[in-house]
């Protein structure tokens, strides 16, 4: 498995998201999302490809919001989520609503408690605990008052899987335009530099 | 961020609408704040001790060598690797595949493992792959035509020409120094919490100058295998005057627009440092005498400053003008004034040229290291806290943050071809940011978002269309083409300095003042133009060495 800086992973899961047809603030999202959850330890990049290899929920086909356009939507909103649960539907990377709900948390210095059927996270500044599974299912979103449980991000490289940082890979090769002469000339110096 | 006023300061900081255009832009020099400046401050001030513990080069100058700098809480090392180059392989070009030495900067002491490890990958730079023990990948060429004369002179025991280590001014020459996170180098998150290394590019310039001793180790070293017992060093007065040449493409540019957070942070430093100067009642004959000394080095330096670019000869010739009438107007006693340094700039911004003007409010800093130094602290930025979109904001007061914040982009036109002329993309070839010709060449589909004027543009039309109370949470799941534009207003509405005011696709649009201004932050001079997007220049010029740091004066060398 190739292991791989967070600069990268952002940088890979950007320009894949946008290879593969996202906008750029949604590609963005989609980098940041990727980088939080590696740092915490789980398969952000991992998420972003199977998310994008999904035809079947790419929100531009099916007009239903995918999973980091449902994870958005409800960060987007953070400060207005209070005590009162809100209802998150299902989705297939429930990872992707870890995501942008842990990056809120660090961004506005709040702390946030998603539930779902077989367990829980906590999200609080620069901290992330995780109880049972995270499968599928439904969730709801509550603001809290942050614990001490979690454990911090970390800044170290790590491994991604071969084959999704290949389809990763393989996506963000398509926002680059091949070379012409045109585009040589007047980038750098002369192929021959001896002066 | 803290938008209150500087307490320091009363005299308000230049206008985002002067200061954040490319012409003055690129007209920036290096300055008290800039990169390489702090950080030889910080190794003087900590104490740093610099060894070279590995020398392990051969008669044909191939081999490695490792350099220490060993500060109170960590040790740094640059890994160099020296190859025998035959000079037709020898290219600037970030798509060139080889090069005459290639360095990691290795975070601690590396071991005969290490070595080994970076010796199948380091020569190799983007084709091979460092780790997060690493935090910089860089490489550089030889000054063919200078390295020949010193070797050939030194080995005859005698000492390079003066004038041509002045035409020249560097043995070496780098091209991309890569860090954060690149080519799998530490990510920035490891250093934030580092004192030195947490000021941005500082592991950047430490690997620089660090290389600079390398040039001059390899060149004696080379001196002494062609001559032997007769072979002479470097002087140290003419050593000094050797800096690292730096060769710096359109690659650079689209850095500065990426990072408006971090623009912004640079840009307010260096705007409320020059406020606080201009603040001051008077000048003390001490002070009067550091900026008089500063003033005769813009002088040298700007006349031994050599360009063949266009733009940059006139701009040069107004440069000296301007220093010989800045000179003549401090002779005839503007500093007796009140608020002398306030009453200098201001006579500067209706006599001098950008140029002149740019030169004067860097030197205005440099007595002034006690009032200016702090500002350091504040360069680097915390880039993940104001990445967040506010979706509660409503659609009005996002209107209203681009009626204030945005003017000078709304009232551009982009219909005209040449207000769309170029597109910024990235090359398939070498990954490397490009700009193309929008209306002649293919590709303008992937163009990437740095069209920054015609979005807000864009997106000023889009929320024409709006209900005023809609939250931008419910426009942008409906409309997220503009995400990226949002985020961006959002982080301008309390960054003044976070955007440069210019249409970024106008065919008259110069990158070399995108990268001038970069270069001026990292402390970069000599700014020599090779066309309207490359640019080379002098690093470290007249810098201490690693070895006369101890006894140098702080940060009295540029």
């Amino acid at each position: 498995m190739p292991v791989v800086t967070l600069a990268e992973i952002d940088a890979t899961c950007r320009k894949a998201a946008r290879g593969h047809g996202c906008a750029w603030g949604m590609a963005e999202e989609a980098g940041k999302s990727a980088r939080w959850l590696a740092s915490h330890g789980l398969p952000g990049a991992e998420a972003i490809a199977d998310m994008l290899s999904d035809g079947a929920q790419c929100c531009r086909r099916t007009g239903r919001p995918c999973a980091l356009a449902r994870g958005v939507a409800l960060a987007d909103r953070a400060t207005l989520i209070d005590a009162q649960p809100i209802a998150i539907d299902t989705t297939a990377q429930p990872l992707l609503i870890l995501a942008q709900m842990g990056r809120a948390a660090d961004a506005l210095g709040q702390a946030f408690a998603l539930e779902w059927e077989t367990g829980g996270a906590t999200l609080a500044p620069q901290s992330l605990s995780i109880r049972g599974q995270l499968t599928p299912s439904a969730m709801t979103c509550t603001a809290i008052d942050p614990g001490a449980d979690g454990t911090a991000p970390l800044a170290h490289s790590r491994p991604v899987k071969d084959a999704r940082w290949t389809a990763l890979t393989a996506l963000s090769h398509r926002i680059l335009v091949p070379a012409s002469d045109a585009s040589r000339a007047g980038a750098g110096a002369g192929t021959h530099d001896s002066d | 961020m803290d938008t209150r006023p500087d307490p320091i300061t009363i005299v308000p900081l230049r206008n985002p609408s002067e200061v954040m255009r490319l012409a003055r832009m690129g007209s920036a020099h290096q300055n008290r704040l800039s990169f390489m400046r702090s950080l030889l401050r910080s190794l003087k001030r900590e104490n740093w001790c610099f060894d070279r513990p590995v020398w392990q080069v051969d008669a044909q100058g191939v081999g490695h060598a490792v350099y220490r700098a060993i500060g109170p809480r960590r040790t740094y090392s640059l890994v160099a690797f020296a190859h025998d180059l035959p000079d037709h392989m020898r290219s600037d070009r970030v798509i060139a595949t080889a090069w005459d030495a290639t360095f990691a900067l290795f975070d601690g002491t590396p071991d005969a493992d290490d070595i080994a490890r970076l010796s199948r990958n380091v020569p190799k730079q983007e084709a091979g792959r460092i780790s997060d023990r690493e935090l910089s990948l860089s490489r550089a060429n030889r000054s063919v035509r200078l390295w020949a004369h010193v070797v050939d002179r030194l080995a005859e025991g005698a000492q390079p020409d003066a004038e041509q280590i002045e035409s020249v001014g560097y043995l070496m020459r780098t091209t991309a120094v890569y860090g954060s996170g690149k080519f799998g180098a530490a990510d920035r998150a490891v250093l934030a919490e580092r004192t030195i290394m947490s000021a941005p590019f500082h592991a950047e310039m430490l690997a620089v100058w660090l290389i600079r001793s390398f040039s001059l180790d390899l060149v004696e070293h080379m001196a002494r295998m062609k001559g032997g017992d007769r072979a002479a060093r470097i002087d140290p007065p003419l050593r000094r005057r050797l800096g690292i040449g730096n060769s710096t493409g359109l690659g650079m540019a689209p850095f500065l627009v990426n990072h408006p957070a971090l623009l912004n942070a640079w840009m307010t430093a260096r705007e409320t440092a020059i406020a606080r100067v201009r603040a001051l009642p008077d000048a003390t004959p001490q002070s009067r005498a550091v900026f008089l000394n500063r003033l005769a080095r813009a002088r040298e330096n700007a006349a031994g400053w050599r360009s063949e670019h266009p733009v940059q000869i006139p701009k040069l010739d107004h440069l000296r003008a301007d220093l010989d009438r800045l000179t003549a107007h401090i002779d005839a006693g503007v500093l007796d004034q009140v608020a002398p340094w306030d009453a200098l700039v201001r006579w500067s911004e209706t006599t001098l040229s950008m140029e002149g003007q740019e030169q004067l409010v860097a030197l205005i800093l440099e007595p002034y290291g006690d009032l200016v130094d702090d500002l350091i602290s504040t360069m680097a930025t915390d880039e993940t806290a104001c990445f967040r979109i506010d979706g509660t904001m409503s659609v009005d007061a996002l209107r209203r943050i681009i009626a204030d914040a945005y003017d000078w982009a709304t009232r551009i036109d982009h219909g005209p071809a040449d207000a769309c002329a170029r597109f910024w993309y990235v090359s398939e070839e070498k990954l490397e940011p490009r700009l193309g010709q929008r209306h002649e060449e293919p590709g303008g589909e992937l163009e990437e978002p740095l069209d920054i004027s015609r979005a807000l543009c864009a997106l000023d039309v889009a929320l024409s269309g709006e209900a005023g109370e809609t939250l931008l949470a419910d426009f942008l799941l409906r409309c997220p083409e503009y995400r990226h534009t949002v985020r961006r207003v959002q982080i301008a509405a309390s960054r003044p300095y976070s955007e440069i005011r210019e249409n970024l696709i106008d065919a008259t649009m110069l990158p070399i003042d995108i990268l001038r201004c970069k270069l001026a932050f990292f402390g970069a001079n000599r700014f020599d133009p090779r066309s309207d997007r490359w640019v080379r220049i002098c690093l470290y010029r007249n810098a201490p060495f690693p070895d006369e740091m101890a006894d140098a004066p702080e940060d009295d060398w540029a």
